[in-house]
């Protein structure tokens, strides 16, 4: 696999595309598998759903794989991923709420954080439990922008929105996120 | 949903945070919020929550290596069976194209018969090398493992890999087997667990539903299985480093309906939290056990423990919706 380290997405997948070409493909899956299922995690908010969507989504970039034109790769499997997270949250309509806020400790208690600063810490886990109340638009906006890294340009493409509106909905995301945890933010900082 | 930013003050703030703001407009946003306390520190806890995402960046929930791998190979083998689909059937179209005088019902058979043995043939390989894994698991006596295997090994038949044509009686004869077992599985689950409410064991969940719970179920065991094995590594059972876990292993038995032990272990859970005055980590468990009333059907309990949850979480300024809307559930049913 370490033959394809240097080579970029799009060629990769170009490879997989016209020569079914496993090391290829598995080079590029392991480029992306953590952050897809990272985001199916965080948009469905339990491991189990998390997996489910996470087949799906993959199975669906191998299936449809005759359809990417060109552009950027990671732009196409997000958007992929983006429909398949929509499509699968209005399939379950009863999702399990029990479990959801203990769900997101679980998932904030397994991330790899690099901060000594015990505040800052603190702030991040609060942040990752504080998400699921956002809504939907806008958790999806702040998972693209700040989990994902894509620019304004590259989210509203992924979302079919405009450049401006991607950018409110980051804003608005993060004013809510103000708004539930500014007792939070006023114990850890004063 | 507001989709524009109308006030002056939202857009200048969003453009301080994205870094995208001038010098002639960071004044003009300290003039702004000059003679108010709230709005500079609405933009410095701004500030914060900008600078804990902007610091997320690659932060990835730790997925299972298994899981991440088992879906892998099952795509791998998607793909490596769509290359032989498209190889066979560009032997097909040559058999077209060569055979045109053998007549088109010759030259389908010729083709046909290729791609047959191009599927067959890779059929046989996974199984055989299917069965080979499953054996060496059978070696080690490892049930769990061979369950693991077996459930894993019902996933990666790709629907779409296999020519559909040629292979339907055989989907047909494996998809009815496991059916069987599945619906078998789950009955002596049903027996065995009279309790299992969440389940729906007196309803009759259908065909992908006897699958889907019994997998359900199957999980969930797995998951507990491992969970306590990890337990039982860590020497200090009361450490704080076994909250997570014990409100981990509390939720899997009372997903599983073990309600009993599902209440033991969030109880000794508080008893740590309560130790090391983890007072949100104890509302959790609190709430935990107000929904495990709730199952058995002891609704005043719930109510109580509720409350106490949400009593937690006040007194330490968090959040207090999830208990609070449990709690007015019980008012609306009343």
């Amino acid at each position: 696999m370490n033959d394809y380290q240097h080579i970029g997405d799009e060629d990769l997948f170009a490879i997989v595309q016209s020569q079914s070409d496993e090391r290829a493909f598995r080079a590029l899956y392991r480029r992306y598998d953590k952050r897809v299922y990272a985001y199916c995690l965080r948009v469905t908010g339990c491991r189990e759903s998390a997996e489910d969507l996470f087949q799906t989504v993959m199975m669906a970039v191998v299936g449809k794989k005759e359809q990417f034109k060109g552009g950027s790769f990671a732009k196409w499997l997000f958007t992929i991923t983006r429909h398949s997270a929509l499509k699968y949250n209005r399939k379950s309509k009863q999702r399990n709420a029990m479990l959801s806020l203990e769900n997101y400790d679980e998932i904030a208690s397994s991330e790899n954080y690099f901060y000594s600063d015990r505040e800052d810490f603190l702030l991040q886990k609060h942040i990752h439990n504080a998400m699921i109340h956002l809504d939907h638009s806008y958790r999806e906006a702040v998972e693209l922008r700040y989990f994902q890294g894509f620019s304004y340009e590259e989210i509203s493409e992924i979302a079919a929105i405009s450049i401006s509106l991607a950018k409110v909905r980051v804003f608005r995301a993060k004013q809510q996120l103000q708004k539930i945890l500014s007792p939070v933010l006023r114990e850890l900082f004063q | 949903m507001n989709n524009d930013l109308s006030s002056n003050f939202d857009v200048l703030l969003q453009k301080m945070l994205d870094g995208d703001i001038s010098q002639q407009e960071l004044e003009q946003l300290q003039l702004l919020t000059s003679d108010s306390l709230q709005m500079q520190e609405e933009v410095f806890e701004l500030q914060k929550i900008e600078e804990a995402l902007s610091s997320l960046h690659n932060h990835f929930p730790n997925a299972s290596t298994d899981f991440l791998r088992g879906v892998e190979e099952n795509l791998v083998n998607s793909l490596q069976a769509g290359k032989s689909l498209g190889i066979a059937s560009g032997f097909a179209s040559l058999a077209s194209k060569s055979y045109n005088a053998i007549g088109l019902i010759g030259a389908v058979a010729i083709g046909g018969a290729i791609a047959w043995s191009v599927i067959v043939n890779q059929q046989s390989n996974q199984t055989q090398n299917g069965n080979s894994e499953r054996a060496k698991l059978t070696e080690t006596g490892n049930s769990a493992a061979i369950k693991n295997y077996d459930d894993h090994s019902q996933i990666t038949t790709p629907a779409n890999s296999i020519d559909k044509t040629v292979s339907a009686n055989i989907e047909n004869r494996d998809a009815n087997e496991t059916l069987n077992q599945h619906k078998q599985e789950f009955q002596k689950t049903v027996q065995t667990k009279q309790q299992a409410e969440p389940l729906k064991m007196n309803e009759n969940p259908g065909e992908d539903g006897y699958i889907r719970l019994h997998k359900q179920s199957h999980n969930l065991q797995q998951e507990l299985l491992l969970a306590n094995q990890e337990l039982e590594k860590r020497n200090n059972y009361s450490s704080i480093e076994n909250i997570d876990l014990l409100i981990k292993i509390g939720i899997l038995h009372h997903q599983l309906s073990d309600f009993d032990n599902a209440e033991i272990v969030w109880k000794k859970a508080i008893k740590i939290t309560q130790k090391y005055s983890l007072t949100d980590y104890e509302a959790t468990c609190t709430g935990n056990l107000g929904l495990l009333e709730k199952s058995r059907g002891n609704i005043g309990n719930a109510e109580e423990l509720f409350r106490s949850a949400v009593l937690l979480l006040q007194k330490v300024g968090e959040n207090a919706k999830r208990w609070e809307g449990e709690l007015q559930k019980i008012k609306d049913k009343n």
